[in-house]
């Protein structure tokens, strides 16, 4: 039978090896037991229970730390490197607190590993988000050219059908003609077009 | 609630966020569709933020389902209004009377019931913003599912949401006596705001260990189908967005969702409705109402076309545990769909 929320959360990867590594100018490294509850890029916001609170709490804010986790199927650990930006307590619970990290760098495989971390019942949205994360990231093939290549590509044609005017032989010069026409039509049809795409939607 | 009509002639139009442009594109549906000669009653099911009508101009509608709700009126029917638009029939939410955003169980089933009876070759649903149990209701009832979006995040979210919540109310209502499999659906109770299972790996259990439950619930997530729309298209980059929902629904909720098309953005659309003219009418030659005659081709032969029936014991399940895949370099609406 498929296991509840609360069952998988106890067994997820946010209770193995995932822990918050402050430094603290001439002390040993606070390490603070986190679980992952939100995160977008390279801001991660973490839950910190039975540990500190108050007055330790916010003296956080600012210092550089590591994040550190272990991905999924491997012993290796990753450190990674972030400041804390932010500290809330819980009004309840005095050693409970809530923290946000700013990741020195982030990237699809950062958030990858840090989704592992997340509640199973945010999978779905976790889910939705990376795919929108890659749709933004995926280039745009354009199917038509921009107005700035068809005016370049209409200048190409009036610049070229002037020399052919200018030193061209008899015969080339009917080319050249025709070249500076369709150059001319180009640019000022790109003009004309941009001009009424701006008095039609001014954004 | 699952008696559905032989032809897919109700059609309901959702999408859980409000001024996406739900309600403008049933009326340019709904116009687009009567000038292909069928007869259409646009239904304006945004109990308490009703507007359809303004949008057609009317201002000070006679009898609206108000109306009928309250038994002013016996039958549905006598409270569709003639609009200027030859084709078109239409039915005013309520939105004047306390509780009208909250009809009865008693209520509700009338009026489901006196929708199949209207008049009409299309029937058109405008479902207002969120996932009432109400609004999901009438978006469930309708062999017809349109979800409409932006490529906004908040859009996205909320179209998937919307979806989501659909899908679950459906479920329970379908499997309502099936104690066991709604205990396995909704652990925390159908009523509350509960975190259902993942639906791939309650399928690949139920395989084993209840092979009836999974032919029932494979078949029930093959019958669940929608049709989506984007919205306010401004770049090739947006015609992306049904693809992320179109993902997201086949490797989390089993189900699928394919992309009737996009609308463009237009700045027509927003002059004509700040002027109360439908704006199919004013605006022939837009971009917008040459996209919705196309949309409402594709309405009609999807209307008239049979599901593909469902073959047992090939579900649409995944065997493992889903990964955001690649979005493809295929747009699923692309600028020519």
């Amino acid at each position: 039978m498929p296991r509840n929320h609360e069952e998988e959360e106890l067994d997820s990867p946010n209770n193995l090896g995932i822990f918050l590594e402050v430094e603290r100018p001439g002390e040993k490294p606070m390490e603070l037991p986190v679980q992952v509850r939100n995160f977008t890029r390279d801001l991660v916001t973490l839950e910190v229970q039975g540990c500190c609170g108050g007055e330790v709490g916010s003296s956080l804010v600012g210092r550089c730390c590591n994040l550190h986790l272990v991905p999924a199927g491997s012993d290796r650990a990753l450190d990674l490197p972030a400041a804390v930006t932010w500290i809330r307590d819980a009004e309840a619970e005095e050693d409970h607190l809530t923290l946000g990290l700013k990741l020195t760098q982030s990237s699809r495989i950062t958030e990858r590993l840090l989704g592992e971390y997340l509640a199973p019942r945010h999978r779905d949205l976790q889910g939705l988000w990376e795919r929108w994360e890659q749709a933004r990231a995926a280039p745009v093939s354009e199917e038509a050219l921009s107005p700035m290549e068809h005016f370049l590509a209409g200048m190409g044609l009036l610049v070229g059908g002037l020399t052919l005017q200018l030193h061209g032989g008899k015969a080339l010069k009917i080319f050249g003609l025709a070249w500076c026409l369709y150059g001319g039509v180009v640019i000022g049809g790109t003009i004309l077009w941009h001009w009424w795409r701006r008095r039609r939607d001014p954004r | 609630m699952a008696m559905h009509m032989s032809r897919t002639k109700l059609w309901a139009i959702g999408g859980g966020k409000g001024g996406i442009g739900k309600s403008i594109f049933t009326l340019g549906l709904g116009i687009s569709l009567a000038r292909l000669g069928k007869r259409v009653i646009l239904l304006d099911c945004d109990l308490g933020g009703a507007n359809l009508h303004t949008l057609m101009g009317v201002r000070y509608p006679g009898v609206t389902l108000e109306h009928f709700l309250l038994r002013k009126v016996s039958r549905l029917e006598d409270t569709v209004i003639p609009t200027k638009v030859e084709g078109i029939g239409l039915i005013c939410g309520a939105d004047d009377i306390l509780g009208a955003a909250n009809p009865t169980y008693a209520q509700k089933l009338r009026l489901l019931k006196q929708i199949e009876e209207l008049p009409a070759q299309f029937v058109l649903l405008d479902l207002g913003a969120g996932t009432s149990f109400n609004l999901l209701d009438f978006f469930n009832y309708a062999p017809g599912k349109i979800v409409l979006f932006t490529s906004q995040a908040t859009s996205l979210q909320n179209a998937y949401g919307f979806i989501k919540s659909a899908l679950y109310r459906q479920l329970s209502r379908e499997f309502a006596k099936e104690e066991e499999l709604i205990g396995l659906l909704f652990p925390e109770g159908v009523e509350t705001e509960s975190h259902p299972p993942a639906m791939g790996e309650l399928l690949i259990w139920l395989k084993g260990a209840a092979p009836a439950q999974h032919e029932r619930l494979s078949r029930a997530l093959w019958d669940y189908r929608v049709l989506l729309v984007v919205n306010m298209v401004k770049s090739r980059a947006d015609l992306r967005s049904p693809e992320i929902i179109q993902s997201v629904c086949t490797d989390f909720l089993q189900i699928k969702a394919e992309c009737l098309g996009h609308l463009e953005f237009d700045p027509v659309v927003e002059n004509a409705v700040n002027q109360m003219l439908p704006f199919p009418l004013t605006q022939k030659k837009s971009r917008a109402a040459k996209t919705l005659q196309d949309l409402a081709l594709k309405v009609l032969k999807a209307s008239r076309l049979p599901q593909s029936p469902w073959v047992p014991g090939e579900p649409r399940v995944a065997d493992e545990a889903p990964e955001a895949v690649p979005l493809g370099a295929e747009l699923s609406c692309n600028p020519g769909s």
